[in-house]
């Protein structure tokens, strides 16, 4: 009785002291405004569990705690060290096994209903139901085995693992409330999935997160409205978001999206390549156009690669992309300068280890290097054997076999068809047979992942590209060897590969460690001796990274400066402090 | 009539089951399905990419997938989009809306201006003006009509560039803001204006591309009908010239265009093609694409059932203004 | 006065239908003009090595996108010389970020020479040559470059590329049209010919008119025949039932009631084909409801998947005929359809029926009586569809699946104007240029076209 009699109170302490967090924008400012952004497609759904693209999740989610439904804990912007969001404290206990979450106490939905821990609990084992197919179930899954969510009292949730997690505070997964979304679950996934789809009236849809749905019109904009009821505030203890409206323009063609900046209709804009920089830039120095653009501020954290096929049907192919002097000398046959100069208009930066350069906190830029030298690579191919050429003037072997292999890469990828095409140029220069094809990207994909009955693959070699992310942990299943995109050496149906390199065993064991670590300094060495040990083997050998060019207009507050602005964060810290100065 | 009717409608049974079919094959040859793109993100597991196969049936034999969608279909529904996870009649209809904005406006200009243009050619045929005007309107039709749209966007670029003020728009449907109000709370008349501005450069580059060809048919049409007998015997009894062209040649050499509009229905749905794309108008062209793009089987099926069945119907509604204003042909 | 006009009309009388089509068709100046342009584009296509300085795929990548090479008219002094190239290098400003090209005559000029031996080719494909139109030994040492309508974003000749590229377009019609008419040609002439006489599929084992069947020709090529539909029966049979077996095991309630009785039904139709009843098919309405069931899926759709299916790993020419078949597969309906119509009409000419009655063949029949009565028809569709072939290919090529590089194509490199976007036209109009070839060859043909359909309509009075 007593104790009921104490949550009571703290309900009704919570009730009249929301507790707010806290945004430190780059500046204090004012409320009111109108951000209007451009997004190359419609979102698909207003649905956390069913949202997939970008398109969806940027509206629902977005960069920040989220825009409509909130999140737990996310990185801070300026430290990239996990800060709370939803959650104001956490305790992490029985040596990373346990974390316990303590909400904020007073947070409402915009229907006035208290978001506690149900909401928490109950959204997390949606997102772990295997029959919703969310796309953060495996946000609750470690290898295999489930991590388990639990409701400790109101305010209170306790998340438990099979093994210490280090990324575990930086998954953000979007928050549902339970009272809409729990009777519809109830009655079977495909009711769930049904709510809050594109037909729902935005005035339906209950947020948690800084913005309400103002208003979708199809194919032309979705308009966000500042949530009043929303739980954040700034340094003064004024209320955020600032911004009255947040406007996503769906402009489907880079072309027009380019024009639209250029005309003022959009406040933020990042440049793909050097000629659009060249306008941007163009307009802004005549005077034409209020605002400003930072070329090669970052590069974006997209990896493009070539990786070779080990399990080749031809094993003279096969014993050969297995031999590191090979990959090397395919490593030395990368020109680039010319891939960042012709494929990429002057921007961008090389890349040559697995973690992407804006990724600070792991990244290392000290591994092996094999910088542009075709003669070099000559050498290494003469070590292998090919000393001799054919009359069509191709290296071949003391056998009489032509170095020779097919380059695939996925058509309509302007960026990738010219970083192939120059590798295959520069390459048939010492007497490499490379036959580059564009492919269709379905097939690319199923040439890549799916072996044949007998463990082979039909692909000699392919170019492709992953999106990186914050933390290296959630690109395990690249480099753990029974990964499904342990793409040069791939098992069996979730088995290792039979034949396995020791780098591959220690990159795999690398993983494995820095996932389960929690220390941050071992962390970095345990990734910095990762990143050493892909740029020495050569699993894959990376080409370019592309540039990060952002631009904006003068009237638009709370951004980054130059120095600030990264690929990962973007222009600003929080869009709750983003604000407009007209 | 009616029976002629019945057999006709009897006979887009097969058609369409032939046309699906022939689609969902296509669609199932190509390399992959809907899944496919998730495989490349590092984060899906085997286990939960195959669970997708499961909850999308893209797992069954394509010729149950096909049994299961006709059973939809013939209880009314279209399916699900596999990427919106919502009716695909409620996903494609807001698109295919905005594709007749264009469709409507380009075809009442393209005739507005091909039967004067036509009638004049026929009437001063091979004079200077009618060669004139037959070049301009094989140019129209010999320009790569999304290249055409690239050059309209560049003059509405150039245009409010150099006069700094926004005379055309630049991609898009509607303004965020109408007369300083939000475009949804503008009154109706303030709306109507702003999508026939935004309209007006891609009605432009449509009309441009298929006036040539009707101006040509019209122009056939309407010599044929100048050298027919009953022309000449008016001419021969003294009707004036102004007359016997306007009065009894036009007509005639009209009423197989006017009928011919039926044959417009599934041009209204397939919409203005690459020029959506190019001048970013939130049509059925974008949206096809993707939906290719991305292999959303369901959503490609809903928008090639619709078109087929507006083409035959359109077939159909051919037909019978044809013989409904031409007493010669008869239903058989 | 009167005289001479008679005279002229008995003249007129002794003309073939064809000549007196030429004195028509040189009435056109337009039609003309058209025709001697696309001649001059086609001369232009065969020698397109010996017009272009450099191989077709050769790309100079320092040079992407670079604007025309400036040539020199004057020396030093200013006095008129042998036109002659300096050297160049393109950078991009990384300040603005805008390619400049700073031509530097100081370390030499270097004369364009013509009719000069440059890189080797072979003419025609199989006539070794290396003789080029212009260029001179600095060009082949590439001491400097000689791109006179610029380069695209490998730095390739885009002058060459046209020429080299003009092969591609100019055919590409020529034989999309000519695969579509063949099969149009071949299934509008058999529904023409079939219509209203449906022809036997399928006889039933247990009817009396299997027994007749049997009779009628060699009993070994009946049995084979009837063995032949049986599997094709049974197949349909399988597929069926699989089908059902699926979709039983994922539907309840009454769709799964209605289902199974349809697929019983279905199956107990195809029993009774296969043994009680003799199946008969009009050719002409299963072409006719093909032609329809193809023009009812939209081409843009069709394009692009079957566009898709294309293997990759195939040399350009079989690229190019698979491009080829796909453009004529989609369009073949149209011309099958005209040409079904025309036939039905000739059909009951009375010349092809005395053939008939005379005993010839149905394909004697179709071929030589019937098929050339369509002829000057044809012709007319063939100058008007080649153009929307050339159409059609730039258009593939704007969604990337036409013509791969290094081949080109018109369509390939307009695409590439596309790709820079709206500053193509401020900045490099040089990539536009493909653009306009395209405008004069379609345009050139319709013109061709427009006078020939006035030239061979039988009804034309003049």
């Amino acid at each position: 009785m007593k104790k009921l009699f104490v949550l009571g109170m703290l309900a009704l302490a919570g009730l009249a002291l929301a507790q707010p967090k806290v945004f430190k924008g780059t500046e204090v400012g004012k409320q009111g405004g109108t951000l209007r952004i451009a997004t190359i497609s419609d979102p698909r759904t207003f649905n956390p569990f069913v949202a997939r693209e970008t398109s969806s999740t940027d509206v629902i989610a977005g960069p920040s705690c989220g825009n409509i439904f909130p999140i737990l804990t996310n990185y801070n912007p300026y430290t990239l060290q996990p800060e709370g969001c939803l959650a104001t404290s956490w305790e992490v206990r029985n040596n990373g096994l346990t974390v316990i979450f303590k909400l904020r106490q007073g947070a409402k939905w915009s229907d006035g209903q208290a978001i506690d821990a149900d909401d928490v609990v109950f959204s997390a084992s949606v997102h772990a139901d295997q029959k919703v197919n969310s796309n953060n179930r495996s946000s609750f899954v470690l290898d295999g085995q489930p991590i388990k969510w639990s409701k400790v009292d109101q305010y209170t949730v306790r998340a438990d693992f099979p093994k210490p997690y280090a990324p575990a505070l930086i998954q953000g997964w979007p928050i549902a409330p339970e009272h809409i979304f729990g009777p519809a679950y109830r009655q079977g996934p495909e009711k769930l999935q049904a709510l809050y789809n594109l037909d729902t009236p935005p005035a339906q849809i209950v947020s948690g997160g800084a913005f309400l749905i103002d208003s979708y019109a199809k194919g032309e904009r979705i308009v966000l409205k500042r949530n009043p009821s929303y739980w954040g505030s700034d340094e003064k203890g004024n209320s955020v978001a600032y911004l009255d409206r947040y406007t996503f323009n769906i402009v489907s063609n880079t072309e027009a999206q380019l024009a639209r900046f250029l005309g003022g209709d959009t406040d933020l804009y990042a440049a793909p390549d050097g000629d659009k920089v060249a306008q941007v830039l163009e307009r802004i120095r005549s005077n034409r156009l209020s605002g400003q653009i930072f070329p090669n501020a970052d590069v974006t954290t997209g990896t493009n690669f070539i990786t070779f096929n080990w399990n080749n049907k031809d094993s003279f192919k096969a014993n050969l992309f297995r031999q590191v002097k090979f990959r090397r000398a395919m490593a030395y046959l990368m020109d680039k300068k010319s891939m960042i100069d012709v494929a990429q208009g002057g921007l961008g930066r090389p890349q040559w280890s697995p973690i992407s350069i804006p990724v600070r906190q792991f990244f290392t830029d000290d591994v092996a290097k094999y910088e542009f030298s075709p003669q070099k690579a000559a050498q290494l191919l003469a070590e292998l054997g090919f000393r001799t050429k054919n009359k069509d003037g191709f290296l071949v072997n003391a056998q009489g076999q032509v170095l020779e292999f097919n380059l695939a890469t996925n058509q309509g990828n302007t960026l990738r068809e010219r970083i192939a095409q120059i590798f295959a140029d520069e390459a048939k220069k010492i007497g490499v047979k490379v036959n580059y094809r564009p492919i269709d990207f379905n097939e690319l994909v199923r040439q890549l992942t799916t072996p044949a009955a007998d463990g082979t693959r039909e692909f000699d070699a392919i170019l492709i590209g992953l999106t990186g992310s914050i933390d290296p942990a959630f690109g395990r299943n690249t480099w753990q060897l029974n990964g499904s995109l342990h793409m040069w050496n791939l098992g069996m149906n979730g088995q290792n590969p039979t034949r396995v390199e020791p780098f591959e065993v220690l990159i795999d064991k690398l993983m494995t460690q820095g996932a389960t670590t929690l220390d941050p300094a071992k962390r970095r060495e345990i990734y910095n001796q990762f990143q050493k040990v892909v740029a020495e083997n050569l699993p894959v050998i990376y080409t370019v990274a592309p540039a990060y060019n952002p631009a904006r207009l003068n009237r638009i507050g709370g951004l980054f400066d130059k120095d600030q602005v990264s690929a990962i964060v973007g222009q600003y810290p929080y869009i709750e402090t983003v604000f407009t100065k007209d | 009539m009616w029976s002629y009717i019945v057999r006709r409608l009897v006979q887009l049974v097969p058609t369409f089951f032939g046309a699906t079919l022939l689609a969902f094959i296509i669609i199932q040859l190509a390399p992959g399905d809907f899944v496919t793109r998730l495989e490349l993100d590092p984060t899906q597991t085997r286990e939960s990419i195959a669970s997708l196969r499961q909850e999308f049936a893209l797992d069954q034999p394509w010729t149950v997938q096909y049994a299961k969608w006709v059973s939809g279909v013939l209880q009314g529904k279209l399916g699900l989009s596999l990427s919106y996870k919502a009716d695909v009649w409620k996903v494609i209809w807001p698109r295919i809306l905005n594709s007749m904005v264009l469709v409507v406006l380009s075809t009442l200009l393209i005739y507005l201006i091909a039967i004067p243009v036509g009638v004049y050619s026929a009437i001063r045929q091979y004079s200077v003006g009618d060669r004139i005007l037959t070049v301009l309107a094989f140019i129209g039709v010999a320009i790569p009509n999304f290249f055409f749209a690239l050059i309209m966007l560049f003059i509405a670029v150039w245009l409010n560039d150099t006069t700094g003020l926004k005379i055309l728009p630049i991609g898009g449907m509607t303004s965020e803001f109408v007369g300083g109000v939000p475009y949804l709370e503008a009154p109706w008349w303030q709306r109507t204006l702003n999508v026939l501005w935004h309209a007006l450069p891609v009605v432009l580059v449509l009309a441009t591309t298929g006036t040539a060809g009707l101006i040509r048919v019209m122009r056939g049409q309407m010599l044929e009908v100048l050298n027919q007998d009953y022309i000449r015997t008016a001419r021969a009894k003294g009707v004036a010239e102004r007359v016997a062209i306007y009065k009894h040649a036009l007509r005639n050499a009209v009423i197989p265009i006017v009928a011919g509009i039926g044959f417009l229905l599934p041009a209204l749905i397939a919409g203005a093609g690459l020029i959506e794309v190019v001048m970013a108008w939130p049509g059925i062209t974008p949206m096809l694409l993707d939906a290719i793009s991305a292999t959303d089987l369901y959503l490609v099926m809903g928008f090639i059932t619709v078109t087929t069945i507006l083409l035959m119907l359109g077939n159909l509604l051919s037909d019978l203004l044809l013989a409904w204003v031409d007493p010669r042909i008869r239903y058989n | 006065m009167t005289e001479k006009i008679e005279l002229r009309e008995g003249m007129g009388r002794g003309e073939s239908f064809f000549q007196m089509a030429w004195r028509r068709f040189r009435r056109h100046p337009l039609a003309r003009l058209g025709g001697w342009v696309l001649l001059v584009l086609y001369l232009g296509a065969l020698f397109a090595d010996f017009l272009a300085p450099y191989p077709e795929g050769q790309s100079f990548r320092q040079f992407s996108y670079a604007p025309p090479t400036q040539v020199f008219w004057r020396d030093a002094d200013g006095r008129l010389t042998r036109p002659y190239v300096c050297a160049s290098e393109r950078k991009r400003n990384l300040e603005t970020f805008q390619v400049e090209v700073v031509t530097d005559c100081s370390q030499g000029r270097y004369p364009i020479y013509f009719f000069v031996h440059g890189e080797p080719y072979k003419f025609l494909g199989f006539i070794p040559a290396n003789l080029r139109l212009m260029g001179g030994d600095w060009l082949v040492n590439e001491q400097a470059h000689l791109f006179i309508w610029g380069t695209d974003d490998f730095g390739r000749d885009l002058w060459g590329r046209i020429w080299y590229g003009a092969r591609v377009s100019l055919t590409v019609g020529i034989f999309a049209t000519a695969l579509a008419l063949i099969i149009g040609v071949f299934f509008g002439g058999i529904a023409g010919l079939y219509a209203g006489k449906p022809v036997t599929l399928s006889v039933g084992f247990a009817s009396p008119e299997f027994r007749r069947y049997l009779r009628w020709g060699h009993p070994l090529l009946a049995w084979l025949k009837a063995l032949g539909w049986t599997l094709v029966w049974l197949g349909l049979a399988w597929l069926l039932w699989i089908t059902l077996q699926g979709f039983l095991q994922t539907s309840r309630g009454l769709e799964a009631i209605l289902a199974g009785a349809a697929g019983v039904l279905l199956l107990g139709a195809i029993g009774y084909f296969l043994i009680w009843q003799t199946v008969k098919l009009d050719l002409d309405t299963l072409i006719m409801r093909t032609t329809e069931v193809l023009a009812a899926i939209p081409d843009l759709f069709l394009l692009i998947t079957l566009s898709v299916l294309i293997p990759q790993d195939i040399p350009p020419a079989t690229r190019f005929i698979l491009v080829v078949s796909i453009l004529s597969f989609v369009n073949w309906g149209g011309l099958a359809r005209t040409v079904r119509s025309q036939v039905l009409q000739l059909r009951e000419m009375e010349y092809a029926q005395a053939a008939q009655a005379l005993g010839a063949s149905d394909a004697r029949t179709l071929v030589r009586h019937i098929l050339p009565g369509t002829f000057t028809y044809l012709i007319v569709i063939v100058t008007l569809s080649i153009p929307s072939f050339i159409l059609a290919e730039s258009g593939l090529s704007f969604l990337g699946l036409g013509i791969q590089e290094p081949a080109s194509s018109w369509g390939l490199l307009l695409s590439k104007a596309q790709q820079t976007g709206i500053i193509a036209f401020t900045e490099r109009p040089w990539l536009l240029i493909p653009g306009l070839f395209i405008l004069i060859a379609v345009l050139a043909y319709n013109l061709l076209g427009d006078g020939l359909r006035d030239a061979l309509d039988p009804r034309s009075r003049r």
